[in-house]
């Protein structure tokens, strides 16, 4: 098995042209183009970010919107400490999808307590002229609310809007994921051998 | 756009002074057959058919409208979105938006107007083949030839992990700029008496060609070796009529007709191909013939509809033929040449062609096999796209084409080759003891700029040529379907 200790596994979902590709970007390249092609398949990109309990390495996956390419999904949501679902706030029916894709994930992830697992939601293209926004704050927080409590993050990946802090909340919470999954695979056959396994998790007993 | 234009995109640059009126960017409607050339008199405005969603229509319709006045500053101004976002209502009549062409488009009259200077800026820094800019990607890296002087074979030992400290591939700070082969020249004479001309129209000008009997021994070496780019749209011809017959289908019926995919797929048509001159200005003749392609292609299979992915294929074809042919060519594509397989839900021909790009990498390269299986790095994470977009987006447009002269000869076993070429070139650094999931993953997402294109197609075309090989991809297609049909396919790959 490879050493889970500190690399962490996110999904980011969401339809078809509301800006995952530009958020990922954004976050890991600092910088924005309107050059993004659809993504086809799946890409991912790694990023090392320093949280106050230790440093740890995001592998963030970044997902085509076309539905017909989920029946590829199954093979990299397995694993998965963190899922970011993100809408257009300039469409509704971007945002209603939330749902469904929330639910896809868990049937393909199948996480220990799905009503746990932890997802972070944004709602982007915040920098778009107010007359075009179709998704008010409320709506989305209320939606947030109803699903345990996800955070809500409204964001422009284009301006560099809230990325930063969206993604170190998707770090937290990914981390705290990680640490709960461990208790369920530290049962007997699977001790951690490998020796950064040790060391990184070293003082919790 | 205009075959004109096309064909002056295809040859050499233009010259910095061209001539008035050079290229016409406004879409001369009567002029051109394959374009929807709808009269204006009665285009505006659409009815939507039964059960059309409003969005859909409100797409169709935009196109349908834009096709009649065209786009102000198509080909040098990036243009307005409209269909996007807050899909507000259209003004009733697009005509009077300031955003729609004004010059001649309508009436058939030849335009009178000077050149814009932007629009000659922007003509004389088009490439070869007509980007204005070349597009950047991340992680560029060189594709070394050296291990491809030595040919795929088994049992060798090839990729046998090599000890000590090994070089990370050589990253490039952008794709260098396309050359016209030095061979070009003689190769354009070679053609030029390779083939003789099949169909005329009447006023003499040659429609369609065909293959000297004489000389059919030669063309699959010259094909390897590359079309010239002149020949290319004659010769793309050629070799599908020959390896499929051709199909005619109504284009214009098609274009008509609603299709449920069509807010997906304008959302895909502005960034398909970017730095394209063709395809750059939003709702330009390029993203309408795009659009409609697109839209045509999507009513053509109930199962396949439309996929991401289909997208850059039909702009690769839309650079070399007019909409119509471009259309033909995706309905051999689907059917002759297997794509339909591809496309359709599951992706049964990807997972195929994938079974056995792992068949030969497990008899070939056992030790990236065993890596891969190690770092449990699935191929579908990274060769999807290379299957879906037929290796666009992932290689130089110029080394795309090259890869396309091929297959229109071979049919999908290339692409399989070129994932295999690829396994090959980077075997060290796939089996090094440093590699793990990230670099392995990382290093095969890359967008792969060939040292020497001629060396990269040899190697395919020595691989293609093994004929042992060749049955054994048969063998292994037939026997990836049989563990479909027993249901034994989920453990059989990587």
């Amino acid at each position: 098995m490879t050493p889970r200790s500190a690399l962490l596994k996110v999904i980011i979902l969401g339809d078809s042209g509301v800006g995952k590709t530009s958020l990922m970007n954004q976050y890991v390249n600092k910088r924005f183009s309107t050059q993004y092609k659809a993504t086809i398949g799946a890409d991912f990109l790694t990023k090392e970010v320093e949280t106050e309990e230790r440093p740890v390495t995001m592998q963030l996956w970044d997902t085509a919107g076309q539905e017909r390419f989920q029946s590829l999904g199954v093979a990299f949501y397995r694993g998965a400490d963190c899922c970011v679902l993100v809408f257009d706030v300039n469409s509704s029916k971007s945002f209603q999808a939330l749902e469904s894709w929330r639910d896809e994930f868990l049937i393909q992830s199948s996480p220990h307590e799905p009503e746990e697992f932890p997802f972070v939601v944004l709602g982007n293209k915040v920098d778009v002229d107010e007359s075009k926004r179709q998704v008010t704050q409320k709506r989305a927080l209320a939606w947030c609310q109803a699903k345990g409590n996800l955070p809500y993050f409204e964001t422009s990946a284009k301006e560099a809007i809230n990325v930063e802090q969206a993604f170190q909340t998707v770090a937290i919470k990914a981390l705290q994921q990680e640490s709960e999954e461990q208790l369920f695979s530290d049962y007997p056959d699977s001790f951690p051998l490998d020796p950064h396994e040790t060391q990184s998790s070293g003082c919790s007993c | 756009m205009q075959d004109e234009q096309r064909r002056k995109l295809r040859s050499t640059p233009p010259p910095p002074s061209l001539p008035t009126p050079p290229v016409n960017f406004s879409p001369a409607l009567k002029s051109h057959p394959s374009n929807v050339s709808l009269n204006p008199s009665l285009v505006p405005s659409l009815v939507p058919s039964f059960g059309e969603e409003f969005d859909a229509f409100h797409v169709r319709n935009t196109y349908a409208q834009l096709e009649v006045f065209g786009v102000k500053g198509d080909g040098y101004e990036d243009g307005v979105e409209r269909t996007r976002a807050a899909r507000t209502r259209l003004p009733s009549s697009i005509a009077n938006s300031p955003n729609t062409s004004t010059n001649g488009t309508g009436d058939g009259s030849p335009k009178k107007r000077e050149l814009h200077p932007k629009e000659i800026q922007i003509l004389s820094s088009v490439d070869r083949y007509g980007f204005f800019t070349i597009p950047s990607h991340d992680r560029l890296i060189l594709m070394p030839s050296q291990p491809m002087l030595k040919p795929l074979s088994t049992g060798s030992g090839a990729d046998a992990p090599v000890a000590g400290e090994l070089k990370s591939p050589r990253s490039l700070p952008r794709v260098p700029p396309p050359l016209p082969h030095p061979k070009e020249a003689e190769r354009i004479s070679k053609w030029n008496r390779m083939l003789v001309p099949n169909v005329r129209d009447e006023g003499g000008n040659v429609q369609a060609w065909r293959v000297r009997p004489s000389k059919t021994a030669k063309v699959r070496r010259r094909v390897y070796k590359g079309v010239p780019d002149r020949w290319r749209a004659a010769v793309w011809e050629v070799l599908m009529c020959a390896y499929a017959e051709r199909l005619s289908r109504d284009y214009r019926e098609a274009i008509e007709k609603p299709s449920t995919y069509d807010v997906q797929i304008d959302l895909d048509v502005p960034r398909t191909i970017s730095g394209h001159i063709m395809f750059r200005t939003r709702y330009g003749a390029g993203q309408r013939s795009l659009f409609h392609v697109l839209h045509a292609f999507s009513l053509l299979c109930d199962a396949c509809g439309y996929v991401q992915g289909m997208g850059p294929i039909a702009a690769t074809l839309l650079s070399y033929l007019p909409p119509s042919l471009a259309y033909t060519s995706l309905v051999r594509l689907h059917t002759a040449y297997d794509m339909h397989t591809i496309f359709s839900p599951g992706f049964p021909g990807l997972l195929e062609a994938i079974y056995v790009q792992e068949q030969i990498t497990k008899r070939c390269m056992p030790n990236v096999y065993e890596s891969f299986k190690k770092h449990m790095v699935s191929t579908t994470a990274y060769a999807t796209k290379w299957y879906i977009t037929l290796f666009s987006n992932t290689v130089p447009f110029q080394t795309q084409l090259r890869l396309w002269d091929v297959f229109w000869l071979e049919g999908l076993d290339v692409f399989v080759a070129v994932a295999v070429a690829v396994l090959w070139v980077y075997k060290d650094q796939i089996t090094s003891p440093h590699a793990n999931f990230e670099t392995i993953l990382s290093l095969l997402s890359s967008f792969f700029v060939p040292e020497d294109e001629d060396v990269f197609l040899n190697w395919i075309e020595k691989m293609l040529g093994d004929r042992k090989l060749r049955a054994s991809i048969r063998t292994w297609r037939l026997e990836w379907r049989q563990l479909v049909q027993s249901g034994q396919d989920a453990t059989a790959l990587l």
